[in-house]
C-alpha cells in the first residue's frame, strides 16, 4: 500500500529521531509492565503465603464426631472439576512421640501421595531434606520436632496413641510449614498409615480441596453435593475461616489497580504527546504531497500508519524492557537470607493488554495530527516555506 | 483554440479574522491550450494568489474557474486531488522536493500518488524526464545533497511526471543564476513544443517573459497588458 511505504520513509528517513519517539514510548511501556508484574507478584506470593499451602475447601461429616464415609465418589466428581487444582482425604489423630526420658505431643496428619495433585498442604514444596513418605511406615516430621527430639533422616521414631497403641514410623523427610507451631508437632504419613492407626477403617477425617481461583471459590464449594450416601456434608471455604485477611487482600488489590490506571494514563498521555509532535514535523512533506494531488484520505493514512508502526515499536521494545528489568530486579533484589524478594507472577493477559492499550494509544495519538494533516491546505505551506 | 484554463470575474479577498486585504479584481483571463505564456507583475501584485487559483490550490472568493471547461465548483475535494494530480504540473519558487527520497523518486511521486504503486512504465518515464533535465547521473542521490540548479530541474522533471496538460511555474528560477536559469526556460520551450503541455510562468524577469508567446502583466490585482506576443515570439 502506497501511504504504507511512505509512512515507514518517513520513519526510516530519520533513523535518530525514530529511535527515540520509539525509546519514549518504550520506557513508558517499561515501567507500565515492571510495575503490573511487581504488584500482581507481591499479590500473588502474599495470596501463596496465605492459603498457598493450605486447604481452600475442607469438607467433612456434619456431624462433628462422624467420621467422612465413601470419600472416594466425591474425589471422582472433584477430578473431574477443572476449577479444582489439588485435593485429597485426610486422617489425622494425636499422639506422642516417646523418647527415652519425655513424651512430646504431636499430630499425625495422614493424606494420599498417589500423584502431585494430592499435595494441598505442599509438603513437596516444603520439604526441606530427605523425600515423602513412600511405605506404610515412613513419615515426615516437621523441622522444630525433629531439632526437639534431636533424631535425624532414616531413624526410628516410637510414637504412641491415647489409648496406649504403639506404632514405630520411620523419618524419610523434613518439612518447614512456616509455622513454629505446626513444626513443632507434625508429623506426616501416607493416608492409609493414618487410618490404620487411628482406626477409620475406610472412612477420612475430610476432604480437603485447592482451587485455582481462591477467591472465587465459593463457586466451587456451592456446587459440591450437600448429602453423601446418607450422611449431610460440611464444606467450609478459606474465607469463612480467614475473614479478617481477606478484607486485607481486597484492600490491597484495589489499590494496586489504581496504582496501575494512573501509571496507564501517564504512559498514555506520554505516548501521544511524543508522537503528535513528530507527526506535526511532517506536515510539510503533506503540504507538498497535497499539492501534488495525494488524497484527504492517504494523507490520513500515512500519519495513523506512522503511529501504528512506530506504537508496535514502541510497546515491543517496552516488554523487553520491562521484563529484562523486572528480571534484574528480582535477580539482584534479594532478601537476607537470599531468596528473591518475589517470585515473578505474570500475567499474560495483563501483558498482551498493556502492549495493546499502548499501540491504540499511540495509533490514536496520530489521529489528531492525522486530521489537521488532511486538513491543512497546501498552499500554507508554500507560502511559508 | 480551445481555452484550457478560464478565469471569470474571479475575486480574491484574503481574510485574517476582521482584516480582510483584497488583492484580485475581476480577473476575466483565458489561457489556450498548448500555449506559452508568462505572467508578470511587481512584488505583491497578486501574481502568486491568481496562479494558486489557476492550479486550484485556493479558492476564488467569487467568480468562476474552469479547467477544461469544467467548472471546478462541481468536483469534489477528491476530484480536485486528482486534478491536481494529473492535469496541472507545479514548479515552485523552491523545489519543495521531499527530503526522504531520492532524485528518482520525487519524481515519481506523482505517478506513485496516480497509480497508487510503482511501475516500471512509470520508472521508465521518470528516467527519461531525468535525462532531459541534464540529472541522468543524479537519479539515485538524496534530494538534499544536490545543487539548487538541480533540486529545481528535479522539480521540473516531477511537474512533467504524469504528462499534465498544464504546468504552473511560479518564479521557477528565482534561486538560481541567469545561466542555469536561461537553460531551465529553453527546457520549457522544447517541452511545450514538443508535448504541447500549457505553461504558465510566472516571472520577474522580463528577458525571460519576452520569450514567451504571450505576456500578462498585473498590477494591484487587475490585468493591465493582455499583449499577445506571438510576433516577438515567432522572431526569437
Ligand atoms: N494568506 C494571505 N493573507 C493575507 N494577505 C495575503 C496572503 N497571501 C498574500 N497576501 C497578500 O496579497 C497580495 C498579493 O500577494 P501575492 O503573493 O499573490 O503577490 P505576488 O505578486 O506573488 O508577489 P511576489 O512577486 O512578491 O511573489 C500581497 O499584498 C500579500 O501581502
Ligand atoms: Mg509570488
Amino acid at each position: 500500500m502506497f501511504a504504507l511505504s511512505i509512512a515507514k520513509r518517513f520513519i526510516t528517513h530519520n533513523k535518530t529521531q525514530s529511535f527515540f519517539i520509539v525509546l519514549g514510548i518504550a520506557v513508558g511501556v517499561a515501567v507500565q509492565i515492571f510495575v503490573g508484574i511487581l504488584i500482581d507478584s507481591l499479590q500473588a506470593n502474599l495470596i501463596d503465603k496465605t492459603v498457598g499451602s493450605s486447604p481452600h475447601l475442607v469438607i467433612s461429616n456434619n456431624v462433628d464426631t462422624a467420621n467422612l464415609n465413601r470419600f472416594a465418589d466425591l474425589e471422582t466428581q472433584l477430578k473431574a472439576d477443572t476449577r479444582v487444582t489439588k485435593f485429597t482425604a485426610t486422617a489425622t489423630g494425636n499422639v506422642f512421640v516417646l523418647t527415652p526420658d519425655k513424651g512430646y505431643p504431636a499430630l499425625i496428619q495422614g493424606v494420599e501421595f498417589t500423584s502431585s495433585q494430592n499435595d494441598v498442604f505442599g509438603f513437596q514444596k516444603n520439604l526441606m531434606s530427605g523425600t515423602l513418605p513412600a511405605t506404610a511406615s515412613d513419615a515426615l516430621i516437621g523441622q522444630d520436632l525433629l531439632n526437639s527430639l534431636k533424631t535425624h533422616i532414616g531413624q526410628l521414631i516410637n510414637v504412641a496413641d491415647a489409648q496406649g497403641n504403639k506404632h514405630t514410623l520411620k523419618i524419610t523427610g523434613v518439612v518447614d510449614t512456616g509455622v513454629l507451631s505446626v513444626n513443632q508437632t507434625l508429623l506426616v504419613t501416607d493416608l492409609k498409615t493414618a487410618q490404620d492407626f487411628f482406626g477409620y477403617g475406610n472412612d477420612a477425617a475430610s476432604v480437603v480441596v485447592q482451587v485455582k481461583d481462591v477467591f472465587n471459590v465459593e463457586k466451587v464449594a456451592s456446587s459440591l453435593p450437600t448429602s453423601l450416601a446418607g450422611q449431610q456434608l460440611l464444606v467450609k471455604t478459606w474465607k469463612q475461616t480467614n475473614a479478617q485477611l481477606l478484607s486485607a487482600l481486597g484492600g490491597q488489590s484495589s489499590s494496586s489497580l489504581m496504582i496501575q490506571i494512573f501509571v496507564l494514563l501517564s504512559v498514555v498521555i506520554a505516548i501521544a504527546s511524543v508522537l503528535s509532535i513528530t507527526v506535526m514535523q511532517k506536515s510539510r512533506q503533506i503540504g507538498i504531497l497535497k499539492a501534488m494531488g495525494i488524497s484527504d484520505r492517504d494523507a490520513i493514512w500515512v500519519f495513523l500508519i506512522q503511529a501504528f508502526m512506530l506504537g508496535i515499536l514502541g510497546a515491543s521494545l517496552g516488554l523487553a524492557f520491562g521484563f529484562g528489568l523486572f528480571g534484574s530486579f528480582i535477580t539482584f533484589a534479594k532478601t537476607a537470607d537470599g531468596s528473591p524478594i518475589v517470585t515473578p507472577y505474570i500475567r499474560t493477559i495483563f501483558v498482551s493488554l498493556t502492549w495493546l492499550i499502548a499501540v491504540v494509544a499511540a495509533t490514536f495519538a496520530g489521529v489528531l495530527p492525522a486530521r489537521k494533516s488532511s486538513a491543512l491546505n497546501p498552499i500554507e505551506i508554500i507560502r511559508n516555506g | 483554440m480551445a481555452n484550457i484554463i478560464a478565469l471569470q470575474q474571479v475575486n480574491k479577498t484574503y481574510k485574517n479574522g476582521a482584516l480582510e486585504t483584497p488583492v484580485l479584481f475581476d480577473i476575466n483571463l483565458n489561457f489556450a491550450a498548448g500555449s506559452l505564456n508568462s505572467i508578470i507583475g511587481q512584488s505583491g501584485s497578486g501574481k502568486t494568489t491568481l496562479m494558486n487559483i489557476m492550479g486550484i490550490l485556493d479558492q476564488p472568493t467569487s467568480g468562476d474557474v474552469l479547467i477544461n471547461d469544467q467548472n471546478i465548483q462541481t468536483l469534489n475535494k477528491n476530484d480536485l486531488a486528482k486534478l491536481r494530480n494529473q492535469t496541472i504540473g507545479f514548479i515552485f519558487q523552491f523545489h519543495y522536493l521531499l527530503p526522504e527520497y531520492t532524485v528518482l523518486e520525487n519524481t515519481l511521486m506523482p505517478a506513485l500518488i496516480r497509480d497508487r504503486k510503482l511501475t516500471s512504465a512509470a520508472t521508465m518515464r521518470a528516467k527519461e524526464l531525468l535525462d532531459l533535465v541534464g540529472l541522468a547521473n543524479w537519479m539515485d542521490k538524496p534530494s538534499t545533497q544536490i545543487s539548487g540548479g538541480q533540486q529545481q530541474r528535479t522539480a521540473i522533471a516531477r511537474a512533467l511526471m504524469n504528462n499534465p496538460a498544464i504546468i504552473l511555474a511560479d518564479e521557477p528560477t528565482g534561486n538560481l543564476d541567469s545561466k542555469s536559469s536561461d537553460s531551465i526556460h529553453a527546457l520549457f520551450c522544447t517541452i511545450n513544443r514538443e508535448f504541447k503541455t500549457t505553461f504558465v510562468i510566472i516571472t520577474h524577469d522580463d528577458r525571460i517573459a519576452a520569450k514567451t508567446e504571450r505576456i500578462v502583466e498585473i498590477r494591484d490585482g487587475r490585468i493591465l497588458n493582455n499583449a499577445d506576443n506571438t510576433l516577438v515570439f515567432k522572431n526569437i
